[in-house]
């Protein structure tokens, strides 16, 4: 039986890897996907807004 | 590893709910059979545990439908449905938590009104409202679709194997992933992304470039058409899937039709036949005349022996090849064919020998008859033959013509008229299905090429990219183009470095999330096709083995030959829809309560063997409401009876009123839950 969570990680790791995206990118996309699912709640706006300015900075970072 | 989700019910009590007045059962892990006549509740059971399950309160009309109706001391003003579960702790797998969930109902006003009540030691005790654990939630909260495939009726299995099932078995798939949650993250326009971007966007005090701002007021009109285009894009696959099961049906119908309209086919064939043979009749009737007619079609060896004797006369000159004319016409002549003339001496030589010859009438009548011989020396046609063919050639045309009336008596021909009219509507059907799917290809359409040569983006985007005007992207469907000008007017109107960084955030996680869900979706629905078929091989049916795949029709049947099998009847609909749901927890790698309403509807004898050894161990826990005429069905397959009596592990209650015997009369007293075996079995009421 396949774990879909530990199948969610790994999918987007690859991706990642075929984007070419630098380590701590795909750490944060998976930390916007898979600690959704280790809550009990969703996460709160403020943390996913956080991650994803995060996310969108190191993205200008690796593109300039 | 642990399951996502492990539940059982450990009670049932309904107290003043429609023909209950104050009742429990606890079902056991396992198997349960709830025996109970037509109108005793099981419909009001069902819709009562699909609530408790999903949180979704009932309408008014459903709690007027629940309102106590008896006269056996009930409460007609406030009614209560209550079940007690165990969920197993997901982190703990060796701690089961209690968690019991009430639905108050109150009839006293104008309008029946309720209430959740959730009791659990997990939550302190009794709370309003409906608090199940996340592992539950994240399955059934609000979910009521998913539901009905677990508390599940006949009517489901059939919508399974409809186009309308599709939709649903979609869902399921998604439901049983267990990724819910991040579905939220990315889904559609209403993502929880977007609203993070938006609500962002609104807190931004000063974005005052123009660009930006025009970008800004183009975004609130470009959201509500992808949104409309979106709406119109279901409603088309809504149509398509509708179209489908119009054409499924019709094809069905035709099926049915084809025997009939087949006969129509023999019955042309017969008579070409018929008529074929009476020419042939005909024809074989003049070949025995001539055949008769025959002198070589003697009988025996009597023909050989004329064939010898003509042979030898022939050898032998017999007769001579000159008559008694020639002699006379010489004599007549001045010279003797030597050339002498003749004298008296010659000519009565000649004279005395002329009777020695044949005369000519005699002559020519003989040669006649040698010709004849030495032409049928052999027999070519034997009479015989030609008698016996006649008589099998009239043989089988009578068979013919018994054949054609017994069709005849049997086809409608009024059948053959409503081919032609359903063949018109599947003609149209197809040609309208045609212009759905070009309407849906221009939606949904994601090669640039094809956009481009069909000019789906209505020139909203220019060669020097996207244009930011609302009259142009509001004519464009294509829903790959709007979300280029959405990108781009998103990153005009972000205007700060804040929304800039925001909006390439969400883009690329929208994407990589996106990409790795389709790809689970698409593993889970392979996975779930070998399970359901796996399962679906184990439920003997007649017509050969037949497998189910996901499409167009909900749960489609084909053949070993990969054919489409469409028209299945209602036991092989109701054997799918058990593999898949089986399947479904399996992948979903959950263990729920299987709830089940006239569990056997429409199974023969070796379908309920099948059922019973391979569907029912299936479920940790199965519950069935059954009625008595089912139950003797079941008692029929020893499988069956081995399910229901055999080593004591199943639970049996029967519902009934108190004073009611195994006879189901009289109907009076509170209802009962009654685990008497002996009751179970003899338990005959008439009017099921």
């Amino acid at each position: 039986m396949v774990d879909r969570n530990k199948d969610l990680k790994s999918q987007i790791e690859n991706i990642c890897k075929r984007e070419g995206y630098e380590t701590s990118i795909q750490k944060i996309i998976l930390e916007l996907a898979t600690e959704s699912l280790t809550r009990s709640t969703q996460i709160p706006d403020a943390e996913l807004k956080s991650l994803l300015q995060r996310l969108g900075l190191k993205l200008r970072n690796t593109v300039e | 590893m642990s399951k996502q989700l492990v539940c059982r019910i450990r009670k049932v009590s309904w107290e003043s709910i429609r023909q209950m007045e104050d009742i429990e059962v606890n079902p056991q892990d396992g198997r349960n059979f709830w025996q109970i006549r037509n109108g005793y509740g099981k419909t009001t059971t069902l819709l009562l545990l699909r609530h408790i399950f999903t949180g979704n309160q009932p309408n008014t009309e459903e709690l007027r439908h629940f309102k106590y109706n008896q006269t056996f001391g009930g409460d007609a003003k406030h009614g209560k449905f209550c079940v007690d579960l165990e969920i197993q702790n997901p982190s703990h797998p060796e701690e089961w938590d209690s968690w019991t969930v009430s639905l108050h109902i109150d009839n006293s006003g104008h309008q029946p009104t309720c209430y959740f009540e959730t009791i659990s030691p997990e939550l302190g005790g009794p709370k309003d409202g409906w608090h199940l654990p996340e592992s539950f939630k994240s399955h059934f909260e609000n979910k009521s679709d998913f539901i009905e495939l677990f508390i599940f009726d006949g009517e489901t299995a059939k919508e399974l194997c409809t186009a309308q099932g599709t939709k649903r078995i979609t869902r399921a798939i998604r439901d049983v992933s267990g990724l819910g949650k991040v579905f939220k993250l990315i889904e559609s326009d209403k993502s929880l992304f977007e609203n993070i971007f938006d609500e962002e966007v609104r807190n931004q005090p000063h974005i005052n470039s123009a660009g930006s701002s025009e970008a800004l007021q183009s975004l609130g009109p470009l959201k509500d058409h992808i949104a409309s285009v979106e709406i119109s894009k279901l409603a088309l696959e809504d149509q398509l899937e509708d179209m489908d099961g119009q054409i499924l049906s019709i094809v069905s119908d035709l099926k049915g039709i084809d025997a009939q309209t087949q006969s129509q086919g023999e019955i042309k064939n017969l008579e070409t036949k018929i008529e074929h043979n009476k020419t042939n009749i005909k024809s074989k009737s003049q070949d025995l005349i001539q055949a008769l007619a025959n002198p070589s079609n003697l009988n025996g060896t009597l023909w050989d022996q004329v064939s010898a004797l003509c042979n030898e006369m022939l050898r032998s000159r017999i007769p001579e090849t000159v008559g008694q004319s020639f002699f006379n016409d010489l004599l007549r002549d001045d010279t003797c064919i030597c050339g002498l003339s003749w004298n008296s001496e010659m000519k009565a030589h000649v004279e005395s020998r002329v009777n020695d010859y044949l005369g000519d009438d005699i002559l020519s009548a003989i040669r006649t008859m040698q010709n004849e011989v030495e032409q049928h020396t052999k027999p070519t046609l034997n009479y015989g033959d030609i008698v016996s063919e006649i008589k099998e050639i009239q043989k089988d045309t009578d068979e013919m013509k018994t054949q054609l009336t017994r069709i005849r008596e049997d086809f409608d021909e009024d059948l053959a008229s409503k081919r032609e009219e359903l063949l018109g509507f599947k003609f149209r059907f197809l040609k309208e299905k045609d212009e759905i799917k070009e309407k849906l290809q221009e939606i949904e359409e994601t090669d640039e090429y094809e956009i481009q040569r069909n000019r789906w983006d209505k020139d909203a985007i220019g060669n020097s990219g996207p244009l930011v005007q609302v009259h142009r992207f509001t004519l464009c469907k294509n829903l790959k183009s709007l979300l280029t000008i959405k990108q781009y007017l998103n990153e005009r109107a972000s205007a700060t470095d804040v929304l800039r960084d925001l909006r390439r955030g969400i883009n690329t996680a929208t994407e990589v999330i996106e990409e790795a869900l389709d790809t689970i979706m698409e593993q889970m629905r392979q996975e779930l096709k070998t399970y359901s078929n796996e399962i679906l091989s184990k439920i003997p049916g007649a017509g050969g083995p037949l497998f189910i795949d996901f499409n167009q029709g909900g749960l489609e049947f084909y053949n070993q030959h990969g054919e489409r099998q469409p028209g299945a009847n209602i036991g092989a609909n109701v054997s799918a829809a058990y593999s898949f749901i089986a399947a479904l927890g399996r992948v979903g790698n959950m263990d729920v309560p299987m709830f089940v309403d006239s569990p056997t509807t429409g199974l023969d004898a070796f379908s309920i063997r099948g059922w019973s050894e391979n569907i029912v161990p299936e479920f940790g826990q199965f519950i069935a409401f059954i009625h008595n005429v089912e139950r003797m069905g079941i008692e029929q397959s020893s499988a069956g009876r081995k399910v229901l009596y055999d080593d004591n592990q199943t639970s049996l209650v029967t519902f009934h009123r108190s004073h009611e015997g195994v006879n189901g009369i009289p109907q009076s007293g509170k209802l009962v839950a009654d685990t008497d075996v002996e009751f179970f079995k003899n338990y005959m009421p008439t009017d099921n």
